[in-house]
């Protein structure tokens, strides 16, 4: 039902349902019989003609746009009448043709075959006008964008007046209120205010344990810790408040926190976008500087001056280049249709993002028409573009993407923006924004909404080295008479600590966006901003000290008020807010205990599945994830590829990085639900905290309040306990009686390693016992091992690896070269495919196929033979069956490979970790073929490039504590640190049912809504 | 402005749409919502109400399709040598194409001589339209198909056309056909997502995931990869100690937990629409995976679609899992025959007859199928399949005996079949030596504005509010080929 809303009424062309919404009569009334000579007034003129011709007829003929050659907004205009004639019939006023282009609903014209006649009061006036002699005032000229009207905003609309002074009876009340003795804010004065006119009263204040929680995640975006918490709580000072919010301001959290809201304005991403999706290097400096800027608490205007002009400042340094890197975060397409049209979108992109992020209004939308809603004129949109224009907007070389050279910029390392020269070409106006249809040139200059800042912009003296456009640019957003810039970034601070705007629209400020909820209070703020010198840190203090900030979530009226005001835009309550992606992100690290605040430089490339992968036409090649210790940074930090947003992120909401966002979407989809339940990264945090959990505490009462305690700051209650208990109890019995080999051993395997049966292994090749040629220095054999009863080999001279004999770790290691050395396998290594095989190797290879051990056969068993290497960039191939298995990170360094294949499971891991698993065994190998070490078979392709010191096989599928056994001892011999977090092997099923517990918890609304 | 106009500003009421939760099974939280006082309450108050409740931009009570299979021949295959039969090419063949014609020579590459098809064309069924060799098992379909001879485009490059053909438009980040198709008719099944994807084995299309992109809509707009073995989605399951029983006891206990938070706060839909979302996940990862075992499909079925033999089996089980997929209520399905890079995709610059000799061999006999298979099902009327490319190809070669043909936005293939058009239908021409579309031509937009028509959408209608906007598929452009719909 919900669904048909808006959409149903909201054609393309709005202006058509205001007019259908509107009560109709039918034109032409009678003529009226008195009240001429009032009609024939100033007055009559300004307060009932005016408005029907800006509203009706300027859209199509003003001055600028003088359709059928008709001009209406001057007295000139009509008396000169259009290319049909006289506008007024002077002998008979009321047969001009303008009143019978009226009556037959010609004009306003028809809108989809649909006449859309003139109003009868509005008809009525028009005739009384026309008729008593057309009066119009000397020297007026109307122009369309003069007035507001129910179609559009004028320039007195009200985002576009200058900043109220606080109202006086508000002035009046803080100072009886002071006198009082009373604390008062003035953001509860102008809130309550309201509240009272609409029978509506506040929420009481939330409690202490809510407020902490609240308090951390706005400004830092992280929960508390159990200190924190009761530190907070058992704090009765009277500013124990405050100095909470001083000891967070302070903190360099909250830059990263709220660096993030404006990396979302600012379409922030790593990549350029389209096909080949190109790294823009060093865009995290940008970001850096953006975290720096909020910690530094960076004057608002110079925020702005850095980001537009930084490259224009005396003596720019590093650091003002890098803030420009704002005009070079958006898409950038190498290979676009026409270039040439590409610029004109270039253009789009940058005075859109400049003129959202900055004033809150859509400029873009008169790049081919003057704006339908708000005053802006399409030249407006030119003067802003012509700002842009002398920076790297032209198609040049595709190496610089779309950016200035490193020589232009000055700085090597920057991803900034300059101007290429400092004498352009002018920028025409385009009709209907077609670059084959140019106007006339612009004068670059601010727009024309707000008359008395209006400016053009000066030509700097010749050998400037830039135009100084965008400096002016910031000089003019940054005036503190502006009426958007410190409207616009008041709201965006209010709409992040209360979840919503006074503007609900923090984007657009125009006539389709929001009205303001608390008008005078956005104004105060605003205007506070600007006595702060534009410190946000203040404007935060201000908003966090309010008793409308702290007011609870619940109110005992809520079913009533709920009636009135559901969307609370009156605040008679706090909203009840649900943490965004990088939030739950961060927690989940928070909470058990692995989060790395690690600050600033390159991002880290999060962990992809292969099933997301896939959706990359270069697939795994083009996406390396970061190493196990750099996921563990905060979600800032993860690389924004356009072509492969973080599906874990995008889960909840993060949004596209393509344009410009003021506010992001919060839905609630299964989807979400399936990620934090079954997303490997929630398993590895709550496996975690488990273990820790159980480390600290051998009592499981103890275990399960530890848990709730991490998870969410509080201790169950007595019924909670009951049944977080029951669920640990149970769990732990149902993963008991889950064979060990499949998943993890019991306790008492992994604490006596000896316990177990001890497989042995069927083959094992060591360099650190080989044959040697004498005269070549080549490896002539390995020996085994294990039993004896295998040998490798190599009697050609030219295919025999060389044996590096201190080389990792001091250990020896066979070095193989890629081009066509080998080793034969005498004897049958296995007769099934159930089998463990360890090996310490290296790679080198660029790409492609190539193998450790192989008994491929061209003859016998191609498609079934059995094999272990590695495919493409990274990949590793087990055989056929599982050629894409997972990816293998800084494969140049030594690394420990193991495989595990039992009846039903693949599994590998590198170095311990978890890399890859195939839910059912290898199907159908074939087992009676010769076994080479180094490359396919007996293809003779696919060598091996590298080093492989130790290659060990069992016949059978290890159990993990076994396998955990062999892996410690290889990986001290080599040196090889272990990464066994993600492994279920090495978690008891006490932890693991714990960590079931914990996932429970990072489900819970609870976890998820801030009260 | 007045506070209360009849202006819908959009931003609170999208706010209250998206927080409830739509699109992927959202249509479930919403009729649980509905019965809501509060939200009741907000709808009554705070919005337009129109009359009527048919969807969004609906244009009923036309009889419509309910679902859409949108086959992407990626890399775009050559119309000359597949649907748009030109004898005169025989004719000029080894001549160059007229000076006259003005055309972007996309990556700048080797300018032949005009080359006639590499296969023979042929009648197919009782309305005789010709296609090629490529397509003998279409071709035995001629008589359901709707050929568009006369396509064009904004872009002769891959990463942008593909872009274009899925969103309208050749930037990046804005919403694509199956976001628009589900953002106006929701989804007819809560356990599965509303707008299904399923790529090639090889690779994803160049420009990824913009090309399935929910844009500036909420999230669960978003196209939604599917595999056709295995998990069909992300994140359905968990580690392996986790599934079945141990898992439910999880969600029993959530379930617990989070209803007694919830009676300790006042009715808040949010938290009731997120307790809901955990049922939903339960089904849907029963549903999901129910969706792609086709081994409840018969031997014969099986056979038809080509499952189990080469070059046919990846193709044949997505066009049988999008059967599946239409039948469980999924309304936009999107297949993509070619991933990656080059011959990986039908971009057939080295050679024609081999490129499209694979590509087509892989897809013909699924494709056939699918045919037979909705047909005898009774669900072609309600299900329209589109086949095409993200433009065409040259009718010259890339030099001297060269085998091979440039990109060519100008003119080009699409066919649709089912859904309501009319079958054994040309529509289009291009001129005779298939070079640009000069009669009935349809750009991009127009094509947008046709499948938008046939699933039951006007495409000026079907609008989203997005900053200051009142965006659109087909923005200001887009004219319904009317000839087309029977």
């Amino acid at each position: 039902m919900y669904r048909v809303i808006r959409i149903l009424l909201r054609p393309k062309f709005s202006a058509t349902l205001i007019l259908l919404s509107m009560a109709m009569v039918p034109v032409y009334a009678d003529p009226p019989s008195s009240g001429l000579h009032e009609s024939y007034s100033t007055d009559f003129f300004e307060e009932r003609i005016a408005p029907i011709l800006v509203k009706r007829c300027l859209e199509c003929h003003d001055s600028v746009t003088t359709s059928g050659d008709l001009d209406l907004s001057s007295s000139a205009g009509w008396q000169a009448g259009g290319e049909t004639g006289k506008t007024v019939d002077p002998i008979d006023p009321a047969d001009s043709l303008v009143l019978h282009r009226i009556k037959n609903a010609e004009m306003p014209p028809p809108l989809k075959g649909e006449a859309q006649p003139l109003p009868a009061k509005e008809a009525e006036d028009l005739l009384r006008w026309i008729q008593s002699g057309t009066f119009w005032p000397k020297g007026r000229t109307l122009d369309r964008f003069e007035s507001t009207s129910e179609l559009r905003a004028g320039r007195d609309w009200w985002s576009l007046q200058p900043l109220e002074p606080m109202p006086q009876r508000i002035t009046d009340e803080i100072g009886r209120r002071r006198q009082a003795g009373e604390q008062v804010n003035p953001i509860d004065l102008f809130i309550q205010e309201k509240l009272k006119s609409n029978q509506l009263s506040s929420a009481p204040p939330a409690n202490k344990r809510a407020l902490i929680r609240r308090v951390h995640y706005t400004l830092i975006g992280l929960p508390p810790t159990q200190d924190e918490v009761s530190r907070f709580l058992n704090d009765t000072a009277s500013d124990a408040w405050s100095r909470l919010v001083d000891d967070l301001l302070a903190r360099p959290q909250y830059g990263e926190r709220w660096a993030r809201h404006w990396l979302d304005v600012v379409r922030y991403a790593d990549t350029s976008g389209y096909e080949r999706d190109q790294e823009k290097p060093n865009a995290w400096r940008y970001r850096d500087w953006v975290v720096d800027a909020f910690n530094e608490d960076l004057p608002y205007a110079q925020f702005i001056e850095l980001q537009l002009a930084g490259d224009e400042k005396e003596e720019a340094s590093e650091s003002d280049l890098i803030a420009t890197g704002f005009l070079r975060l958006g898409t950038w397409n190498d290979e676009p249709n026409d270039p040439q049209d590409y610029q004109y979108e270039r253009l789009e992109d940058l005075v859109h993002t400049t003129s959202s992020a900055f004033l809150g209004m859509t400029v873009k939308c008169a790049r081919c028409h003057s704006h339908k809603f708000d005053p802006i004129a399409q030249s407006d949109y030119y003067r802003m573009a012509s700002v842009f224009w002398p920076g790297p907007i032209k198609p040049r070389q595709s190496k610089w993407l779309g950016g200035p050279s490193p020589e232009e910029l000055g700085a090597p390392d920057v991803l900034g923006w300059t101007d290429i020269t400092a004498t352009p070409d002018a920028l025409h106006i385009l009709k209907n924004g077609d670059r084959h249809q140019p106007l006339e040139p612009v004068v670059p200059g601010a727009l024309s909404f707000v008359p008395s800042l209006q400016v053009d912009f000066t030509t700097p003296q010749s050998g400037a080295p830039t135009t100084r456009r965008r400096t002016q640019l910031a000089e003019w957003l940054t005036e503190h008479q502006h009426p958007l810039t410190w409207r616009v970034m008041a709201n965006r601070i209010w709409q992040h600590h209360f979840g919503q705007g006074l503007v609900r629209s923090p984007n657009n400020f125009g006539f389709l966006g929001a009205q303001p909820s608390h008008r005078e209070l956005l104004d105060w703020l605003a205007a506070e901003l600007i006595r702060s010198e534009g410190r946000i840190k203040e404007l935060h203090r201000v908003i966090l000290n309010s008793a409308t900030w702290k007011q609870a979530v619940e109110h005992t009226e809520a079913a009533t008020y709920q009636q009135r005001d559901a969307s609370n835009q009156f605040l008679w309550h706090a909203n009840r807010r649900r943490l965004d992606a990088e939030a739950i992100r961060d927690s989940l690290l928070a909470v058990s205990g692995e989060l790395d605040l690690k600050m600033g430089g390159p991002s880290f490339h999060g962990e992809v599945s292969q099933q997301a992968l896939a959706g990359l036409s270069k697939k795994s090649a083009a996406w390396k994830a970061s190493s196990p210790a750099e996921q563990k940074r905060r979600s800032l930090y993860m690389h924004i590829k356009r072509g492969l947003m973080p599906p874990m992120m995008t889960a909840f909401d993060l949004c596209e990085a393509t344009q410009t966002v003021g506010k992001r979407d919060v839905t609630t989809v299964p989807t979400q639900s399936l990620t934090l339940l079954n997303h490997p990264f929630v398993h590895q945090r709550s496996q975690h905290l488990a273990q820790t959990v159980v480390a600290q505490s051998p009592q499981r009462a103890q275990q399960i309040s530890a848990i709730w305690m991490s998870v969410l700051n509080r201790q169950p209650t007595s019924q909670e306990f009951d049944w977080s208990q029951k669920h640990v109890v149970q769990q732990a019995q149902r993963f008991a009686t889950i064979p060990p080999q499949q998943d993890f051993p019991l306790a008492s395997d992994q604490s006596d390693p000896s316990k177990t049966l001890t497989p042995s292994p069927v083959v094992h090749f060591s360099a650190n016992s080989v044959m040697l040629d004498p005269e070549s220095g080549g490896v002539v054999g390995v020996a085994d091992l294990a039993t004896g009863s295998h040998q490798a080999f190599q009697t050609q001279t030219e295919r025999q690896p060389i044996l590096k004999k201190r080389a990792w770790n001091d250990q020896p290691v066979l070095w193989f070269d890629g081009v066509d050395d080998y080793l034969n396998v005498t004897g049958n290594l296995l007769t099934n495919d159930q089998c463990t095989i360890f090996c310490v190797v290296n790679d080198l290879s660029a790409s492609g196929h190539r193998e450790i051990l192989s008994n491929w056969n061209s003859k016998n068993n191609v498609g079934s033979s059995f094999f272990l290497g590695l495919t493409s960039d990274n990949q590793v191939r087990i055989t056929d069956a599982f050629s894409n298995a997972g990816q293998v990170t800084q494969r140049e360094q030594p690394f420990l490979l193991t495989l595990v294949c039992s009846a039903d499971e693949v599994t590998w891991f590198q170095s311990g970790r978890l890399r890859g698993r195939r839910s059912a065994g290898l199907p159908n190998r074939r087992f009676d073929t010769p076994w080479v070490i180094g490359q396919q078979g007996n293809i003779d392709g696919e060598y091996w490039k590298g080093g492989i010191a130790e290659l060990i096989l069992y016949s059978t599928a290890l159990p993990p504590s076994r396998r955990n056994l062999i892996e410690d001892q290889l990986a001290k011999r080599f040196g090889l640190t272990l990464d066994r977090e993600n492994d279920p092997a090495t978690i008891t099923t006490e932890a693991q049912a714990l960590a079931s517990l914990a996932i429970v918890l990072m489900n819970s609304n609870e976890f998820i809504y801030l009260d | 402005m007045q506070e209360s106009s009849a202006f819908p500003c959009g931003i609170t009421r999208r706010e209250t749409f998206t927080q409830i939760g739509a699109g992927f099974a959202g249509l479930a939280l919403l009729d649980l919502i509905s019965g809501d006082q509060p939200a009741n309450q907000l709808m009554a108050t705070d919005l337009p109400r129109p009359t009527g409740s048919g969807p969004r931009g609906s244009i009923l009570p036309r009889k419509a399709a309910k679902s859409c299979i949108f086959l992407t021949m990626n890399g775009a295959p050559s119309q000359v040598d597949t649907f748009d039969h030109k004898p005169a090419l025989k004719k000029y063949a080894g001549k160059t194409l007229p000076s006259d014609k003005d055309y972007i020579n996309s990556g700048g590459r080797k300018v032949g001589y005009l080359t006639p098809a590499w296969r023979p064309f042929r009648p197919g069924g009782e309305s005789g339209l010709m296609i090629s060799d490529y397509f003998p098992n279409v071709r035995k379909h001629a008589d359901k198909l709707c050929v568009l001879n006369a396509c064009h485009t904004d872009s002769h490059a891959h990463g942008s056309a593909l872009v274009a053909m899925n969103t309208g438009k050749t930037q990046i980040g804005r919403p694509s056909l199956g976001s628009w198709s589900v953002y106006g008719l929701g989804s007819a099944n809560h356990d599965l997502p509303g707008y299904v994807v399923m790529l090639d084995k090889r690779g994803g299309p160049i420009s990824g995931q913009p090309n399935w992109s929910n844009g500036f809509m909420p999230a669960s707009h978003t196209g939604t990869p599917f595999r056709s073995q295995g998990a069909p989605i992300l994140d359905l399951s968990g580690p392996a100690h986790l599934r079945g029983l141990p898992q439910q006891a999880q969600l029993e206990l959530l379930s617990q937990l989070n209803n007694l938070h919830r009676e300790q706060r006042f009715d808040d839909e949010k938290l009731a629409a997120r307790i809901k979302s955990y049922e939903l996940a339960y089904r849907m990862q029963a549903a999901a995976p129910e969706a792609v075992a086709l081994e409840q499909e018969s031997e014969t079925t099986l056979g038809m679609y080509g499952v189990g033999n080469q070059p046919t089996d990846e193709f044949g089980r997505n066009c049988l899992i999008a059967r599946r997929l239409v039948e469980r209520g999924v309304r936009f399905i999107q297949l993509y025959s070619g991933g990656g890079h080059l011959e990986e995709t039908w971009d057939a610059h080295e050679s024609v007859e081999k490129n499209h000799g694979q590509h087509a061999a892989e897809v013909d006999q699924p494709i056939g199928a699918l045919l037979t298979d909705l047909e005898q099902r009774g669900l072609l009327d309600e299900t329209l399949v589109i086949w095409g490319g993200e433009f065409g190809r040259m009718p010259f070669s890339e030099g001297k005996d060269a085998p091979g043909r440039n990109h060519n936005p100008y003119g080009f293939t699409m066919w649709f079949a089912g859904g309501g058009v009319r079958g054994g239908f040309r529509y289009g021409e291009t001129d005779e030596l298939g070079f640009e579309a000069v009669t009935d031509r349809m750009h991009l937009h127009d094509i947008h504005a046709t499948i938008l028509h046939l699933m039951g959408l006007d495409h000026e209608m079907l609008t989203y509010f997005h900053q200051g906007r009142n965006e659109s598929l087909t923005d200001v452009g887009g004219r319904v080929a009317h000839a087309i719909v029977s």
